[in-house]
């Protein structure tokens, strides 16, 4: 299948007050028609600029500094304010975390719904009111709603609907920052289920981020799990979940208790984070690994590499296997 | 803080501090900067400005100059004792309504909005003339009356975020007094509003002050911008075309006005940065 | 609807703190408030006139101070507040109906068409921060609304109409002119110095305001979801951000109007407009106190008016405060 996105050294951040937070440092990877991306890290390691930059609403003080942005092999970041207004929705679709806020509360849902399609050309008329009851039903809500005001929604209610305007165009790639996360899990299953259903039916690819490991791990196609702004692992979604290779993801995986089996001490991760607004000599999960290796990991930084097929990691561990595998000629993902 | 790094680099500050504190200046050493006394009546009357009397003399033979160099006290002093005297009221208020919720807020909720709606000019009027006095206190006490509730609103409901705040909870949930919550906990985090709304009421105490003076209400003996507004309305000023009696103390007040407005101004903007302009990234 | 509901009670409770506020302050002086009166008329003072101090007081020794109190709002209600001091033989009610129309017209007009101004403006200063309209309409906006609204009126008529004699100085029509359609272009004429003043003053207050609310709006999340999904500037700036950024100035109409009328009553009384204001000071100077008390009462009851106004069109234009 053909690469319909790729991000290409892709950095970002917020400037304010002389301070500039590198909130996602040289990014790289690859995505294909129709393929769920889930992209799973704790909070503050980025991956909300990540979505934002990648649609090109992030606004001041973020910044995008640098890298490229391919959707079928034009860069979106060369292109103008108005260029990029056209392809808005008809492209991609972004559905924001709290979508509880993202609709306009003194306008009907019909208005905004409509906006979405009218002001991309497609002027259907009457035709308006068909595709938006057809809409509706594609994520469970009756159309009675559309005359009714957000505040008259269930918080789920509103993110089906959200998701609904998001699909108004046909767009090839939607991506969806912590959609469900205000929900109980109840909800955020069901509409997480949707979504798959309503991916495989219109053909689109979803990047789906979460800090909620274990809601992706069976719909994702792949998983790409990201730390301190970089993306350290990435993988086919069972891969990573039977073979995390990098010290973090191994961490992760471990720290959900399974339903079956014996009684087994949790291990969390110790420390924290580091401060995205300094610079970070080597690698960033120094601090907190529990494999790192003195005198190397803190001072180079590891690449993201692809180890095993369609396998990445970020690992100073893996770097014999890096200069092995340049050895006999097998691509780094760089 | 870098707060008060912040508070200094900005333009807006320094250009209210400034007018603010030469005003103070004036006002402290008036004796000093006037070149007569604001009372004596010896000198030809209705006199055009000139070299002798920068900003002409009145109808009854005084020095305009003098009497504004003077008026510096009062104006100054009305509107920055209404702006200490609202700003405890309203912290006081607002931080009982807003800590303590339910019936004693909703009590002084509804006393707060109906001084805010009521008209404050008409009402300071009556209070006005009712008076068993007539001078700067009388003045003072009546724009108090009026102007305490704007403070407390908008500073309500920050008291009422902050109250839910983690660190608050945490702090009630240790057990510690409410006096501890209220005054340790709570009350440092709204000082910048606090401030912001002691420069707001005392440019609004201003400006009342001036306007009480001039319809009468005040001492008319007294000396303050606003008094010397009165007698020029009266003693016919405009038809002498004396427009340094007339229009002089106005611009004087507008002056301390705005600087204490580009302070109050400048506060939001530390307070709020998203007021100042940036450009879409 | 309960929204309704409170805004009615709080239009009762406010009048009726106004009413009590007017009953209590000549019982704040020590003594009978009627022989205080004569002691400031220094005796001079006829049998109706101080019979019509006992009625604006509610003053009666005949009663207990309970049923004085009512027998007062009930008075005040009905529009009975005596005759006017310094208008004399007139009733209060009747110099009130006289000189209203003016002040209504005047301020009336003016204060919505500041509003509607001023909220425009304040909506193009916000999209284009760092422009030269933003900035400079923020520093006039600021110097406007520390300028006492009066002074305002002094340098219009000074310089406006005494000094290029383009605009007259005072009163509300020409005498000379006082039929048809002369008539009332005398009463524009005269109008447009103190309209022009109210206008500039309130204007700034609502440009600000305005400014301010847009600026929020602006980073709000719907407002980045409208940009998201690729809708032009203008839809977002005015069907989005406008549209909710104008709603506190409807919550916070209520103070603003009080200080845009008392601005306004500064503005007649510079310039000998016969409306209320005029009326008010021609109380104070004459300490007619029955008048003072009276059109305390009426000017909080016309801004308490114009405010419940506000809050019933505020239904229409926020979904929210309405229930199914």
């Amino acid at each position: 299948m053909a690469k319909f996105l790729q991000v290409k050294n892709l950095s970002a951040g917020y400037k304010f007050n002389n301070v500039t937070v590198q909130a996602v440092r040289n990014v790289s990877f690859d995505l294909k028609e129709g393929e769920f991306l889930g992209i799973a890290g704790e909070s503050g390691c980025g991956k909300s600029t990540l979505a934002f930059a990648i649609t090109r609403t992030l606004l001041s003080p973020g910044k995008i500094f640098g890298g490229q942005i391919l959707i079928n092999g034009k860069d979106i970041l060369s292109l103008k304010e108005e260029e990029v207004r056209k392809i808005r929705w008809k492209e991609f679709s972004i559905v924001f975390q709290a979508s509880m806020n993202v609709l306009n509360p003194v306008m009907k849902i019909k208005e905004q719904m409509y906006d979405a399609i009218i002001y991309h050309g497609h002027e259907y008329g009457k035709n308006l009111k068909k595709r938006a009851e057809e809409l509706f039903e594609f994520v469970n809500i009756s159309p009675k709603y559309l005359d009714a005001y957000p505040h008259q929604l269930s918080g789920g209610m509103k993110q089906r609907v959200v998701i609904a305007i998001a699909l108004a165009l046909n767009p090839k790639l939607i991506v969806m920052d912590e959609p469900t996360t205000a929900l109980d899990v109840v909800v955020q299953r069901r509409i997480l289920q949707e979504v798959d259903r309503l991916r495989k039916t219109f053909g689109f690819a979803v990047i789906f981020i979460t800090h909620d490991l274990s809601l992706l791990v069976e719909i994702s196609d792949t998983l790409a799990i990201m730390y301190a702004g970089e993306i350290i692992e990435k993988a086919n979604s069972r891969e990573i979940f039977s073979n995390p290779l990098h010290p973090y993801t191994f961490g992760l995986m471990n720290s959900f208790p399974p339903l079956m089996g014996k009684r087994k001490r949790l291990h969390g991760i110790a420390g924290h984070p580091p401060d995205l607004s300094k610079q970070i000599k080597g690698c960033s999960f120094f601090e907190r690994c529990s494999k790192r290796i003195n005198g190397k990991c803190d001072v180079i930084e590891p690449k993201l590499v692809e180890i095993e097929r369609g396998h990445f990691v970020a690992c100073n561990l893996y770097a014999k296997c890096y200069k092995e595998s340049t050895e006999y000629g097998i691509r780094a993902s760089n | 803080m870098n707060y008060v790094r912040m508070f200094f680099k900005d333009k807006k500050i320094l250009v209210g501090a400034t007018i603010l504190l030469t005003m103070v200046f004036v006002a402290i050493f008036a004796r000093y900067i006037a070149p007569y006394s604001p009372h004596y009546m010896g000198f030809t009357p209705l006199e055009s400005p000139s070299f002798k009397h920068i900003l002409g003399t009145t109808a009854t033979g005084q020095d305009v100059f003098s009497r504004v160099i003077w008026g510096t006290r009062m104006s100054l002093a009305v509107g920055l004792l209404v702006g200490l005297f609202t700003t405890v009221i309203s912290v006081i208020l607002a931080l009982i309504s807003g800590y303590f919720g339910g019936i004693v807020d909703n009590v002084i909720s509804l006393f707060i909005n109906v001084f805010l709606v009521i008209p404050p000019l008409p009402l300071m009027i009556v209070l006005a003339a009712y008076m068993p006095s007539r001078g700067m206190w009388t003045i003072i006490l009546v724009i108090t009356v009026t102007g305490w509730a704007w403070g407390a609103r908008t500073l309500r409901p920050q008291i009422m975020s902050l109250k839910n705040r983690d660190f608050v909870k945490a702090s009630i949930i240790v057990g510690e007094s409410s006096f501890h919550t209220i005054f340790i906990d709570i009350l440092p985090h709204t000082l910048g509003l606090i401030v912001a709304n002691f420069f707001g009421t005392a440019m609004y105490a201003v400006i009342s002050e001036a306007g009480l003076e001039f319809i009468g209400l005040g001492n008319v003996n007294d000396i303050s911008w606003g008094t010397i507004l009165y007698w020029a309305e009266n003693d016919q000023a405009m038809f002498f075309g004396l427009w340094s009696w007339l229009l002089v103390p106005g611009i004087l007040i507008a002056l301390l006005g705005t600087s204490m407005a580009l302070m109050n101004f400048a506060v939001d903007e530390i307070i709020n940065p998203k007021l100042k302009g940036e450009k879409n990234g | 609807m309960k929204y309704i509901l409170n805004k009615t009670a709080f239009f009762f409770i406010t009048l009726w703190v106004a009413i009590t506020i007017n009953f209590i302050l000549p019982r704040l002086m020590p003594g009978n408030p009627a022989l205080a009166m004569i002691a400031r008329y220094k005796g001079r003072i006829s049998i109706q006139a101080l019979h019509s101090i006992e009625v604006a007081f509610g003053l009666n020794i005949h009663q207990s101070i309970f049923q004085q109190y009512f027998s007062y709002l009930d008075r005040t209600l009905t529009f009975n507040f005596g005759t006017s001091l310094v208008y004399y033989p007139s009733t209060v009610a009747e110099e009130i109906a006289i000189h209203m129309p003016w002040t209504l017209g005047l301020m009336g007009i003016t204060t919505v068409i500041s509003f509607i101004v001023g909220t425009l403006i304040g909506i193009r200063a916000a999209w284009k921060r760092n422009s030269a309209l933003s900035s400079s309409s923020v520093v006039i906006s600021l110097f406007l609304n520390s300028v006492p609204y009066f002074w305002i009126a002094l340098l219009f008529q000074y310089i406006l109409g005494f000094v290029l004699g383009w605009f007259p100085i005072s009163g509300a029509y020409s005498l000379i002119q006082s039929k048809g359609i002369n008539m009332i272009g005398s009463i524009i004429y005269h109008a447009i110095l103190p309209a022009s003043t109210i206008f500039i003053t309130s204007m700034g207050g609502w440009i600000l305001t305005m400014r301010n609310n847009m600026i929020d709006e602006l980073s709000s999340d719907y407002a980045i979801f409208a940009y998201a999904k690729g809708l032009p500037e203008k839809r977002i700036d005015y069907n989005y951000v406008a549209r909710n950024a104008i709603l506190p100035n409807f919550t916070q109409f209520a103070m603003a109007i009080g200080f845009i009328v008392s601005g306004a009553l500064l503005t007649e009384m510079v310039f000998s407009y016969p409306g209320i204001g005029y009326l008010l000071y021609q109380a104070v100077i004459g300490l007619d106190y029955p008048l003072m008390q009276s059109l305390f009462f009426f000017i909080t009851v016309s801004v308490l008016v114009a405010n419940f106004i506000m809050d019933m069109l505020y239904i229409l234009i926020d979904p929210r405060v309405r229930v199914e």
